[in-house]
């Protein structure tokens, strides 16, 4: 392999910080980006569909790479029992990647299946007054390979980044803590997933720390029945990755922290949660040439069933 | 024969005109412990749905309560309110009912009331001097009455009510 493949392979490698982790679809519920520790009624189901728009042009390196990702992921959430909820995560994703090469700006794209999730949760305390409700629950989750991990274009296998799937069973762990009241709600939610190495590439450990804040902003005085709520939300996600690892070497272009404010709004009634938030970037520590993000935009619908 | 058709004709009537008249648990709230915003309610309105003889439910998110109707000539099974909130993934609170039914006695000297058109029973509760006269009255008379109450005791086989309001049902 000559320096400049090489060195093409590093840049696009450090995508992977990117899309990695904004593909991550462990995310849903109350809080718009990540998981909340309210409770699924016994024997009762939820249905969330999401589409995000990631968008990826900021490159420090020469190829004036420009990323752009859908995301459609689907999420089913069961209440095993009261305490216990289990979620099936179905991405469907459509990336394309635009780039300068020898032979002039080139397009990559695939689409299709991405890795489903699953993921446990289980409220281990709670307390709940008239009104509000303070609850904690860890959870676990696995990230399975079902999404194409060797797919080609005219130019050959499409990078680690560009893949559908990761090709390697990765697991995660966390905790949520949510406070809720009529009026508002804090939740907090700390994770770590551990990425596991296939086609002799291993994608960094991504550790999260999630807050999300929802303040009733209609109606302003609540009376009989069960009125539809409108939410004001502001979300902070602060994300930390791993180098990468390519045939069990560091890559010195990936990694590093990133810290997303995102302001959102809800429409919450009592079948539909209709949502839209849009995560910005405000500090974005990326080692070496890592591409960098403008912004991931997010519309989602839960409803009960 | 003809007359004893006749007879046989009326006491069925009768009888049905008294299951009828008869009514049961017709009212019970239930406070929702926890419960803080509309779509976790609607898991909660699933959960009662499922509770023998509720017809229909309003919930009040501004009073945390959820307010069960029986069905026609149907009783609501309250013993089931507790847990069918508890799988909803709150906490049940108080629970008020309006019954129909007849004040007793038994053998313990305790006051009991007899819900009509079942087996379901509740003790009633050493009552305030202000409604004791009432109670006592319908007891030695044997009317049908209709009361409502908070229950208070949930323990044990026979639950305890504590009554706010009771009137003779209208003949």
């Amino acid at each position: 392999m000559n320096r400049v493949s090489r060195k093409r392979g590093f840049f696009l490698c450090a995508l992977i910080i990117f899309v990695a982790f904004m593909t991550d679809t462990t995310t849903l519920a109350a809080p718009i980006t990540f998981n909340t520790a309210l409770p699924v009624a016994k024997g009762e189901g939820i249905l969330r569909v999401q589409t995000k728009y990631i968008r990826s042009t900021d490159d420090p390196g020469p190829l004036d790479r420009e990323l752009t990702v859908r995301a459609f992921p689907v999420v089913g959430v069961y209440g095993v029992t009261e305490k216990l909820a289990v979620f099936g995560i179905v991405p469907v994703l459509d990336k394309e990647l635009e780039l300068d090469t020898f032979s002039g700006r080139k397009t990559r794209s695939v689409s299709g299946l991405g890795d489903i999730t699953f993921l446990a949760r289980y409220t281990v305390w709670k307390k709940d007054e008239p009104g509000r409700t303070f609850r904690i629950a860890p959870f676990v989750a696995i990230e399975t390979p079902t999404g194409d991990d060797d797919e080609k274009d005219s130019l050959g296998r499409l990078p680690q980044t560009l893949q559908l799937g990761s090709g390697s069973w990765d697991p995660s762990i966390g905790i949520v803590i949510t406070r809720q009241t009529l009026d508002w709600q804090i939740d907090a939610s700390s994770s770590y997933k551990f990425n596991i190495e296939a086609n002799n590439f291993e994608f960094g450990d991504i550790a999260r720390l999630d807050i999300s804040y929802q303040y009733r902003l209609w109606p302003r005085n609540l009376g009989a029945g069960v009125p539809g709520f409108i939410y004001g939300v502001l979300e902070s996600n602060l994300i930390w990755q791993d180098r990468n690892r390519l045939n069990g070497m560091d890559d010195s272009n990936s990694g590093g922290t990133t810290w997303f404010l995102t302001p959102g709004i809800q429409y919450v009634t009592k079948r539909i949660v209709a949502e839209a938030a849009v995560q910005l970037p405000v500090v974005q520590d990326l080692n070496g040439t890592a591409l960098k993000n403008d912004f991931v935009a997010i519309l989602s619908l839960r409803t009960n069933f | 024969m003809k007359r004893f058709l006749v007879i046989i004709f009326l006491t069925i009537l009768i009888s049905i005109n008294v299951s009828l008249v008869n009514a049961e648990i017709g009212r019970a709230e239930v406070s929702v412990v926890g419960m803080a915003c509309p779509f976790c309610a609607y898991g909660v309105e699933k959960k009662l749905k499922k509770v023998e003889g509720v017809g229909s439910i309003i919930i009040n998110m501004q009073e945390g309560t959820a307010t069960m109707s029986a069905k026609k000539g149907e009783s609501i099974n309250v013993r089931q309110v507790p847990e069918a909130v508890e799988d909803s993934g709150f906490s049940p609170g108080e629970i008020t009912i309006t019954a129909r039914g007849k004040i007793k006695a038994d053998n313990q000297k305790r006051l009991l009331l007899k819900v009509a058109g079942s087996k379901d029973e509740f003790i009633i509760k050493e009552p305030e001097q202000g409604i004791k006269k009432q109670i006592l009255k319908y007891a030695e008379s044997g009317s049908l009455v209709d009361a409502s109450g908070v229950i208070i005791d949930q323990s044990g086989r026979t639950w305890t009510l504590s009554v706010g309001s009771i009137k003779e049902v209208s003949r």
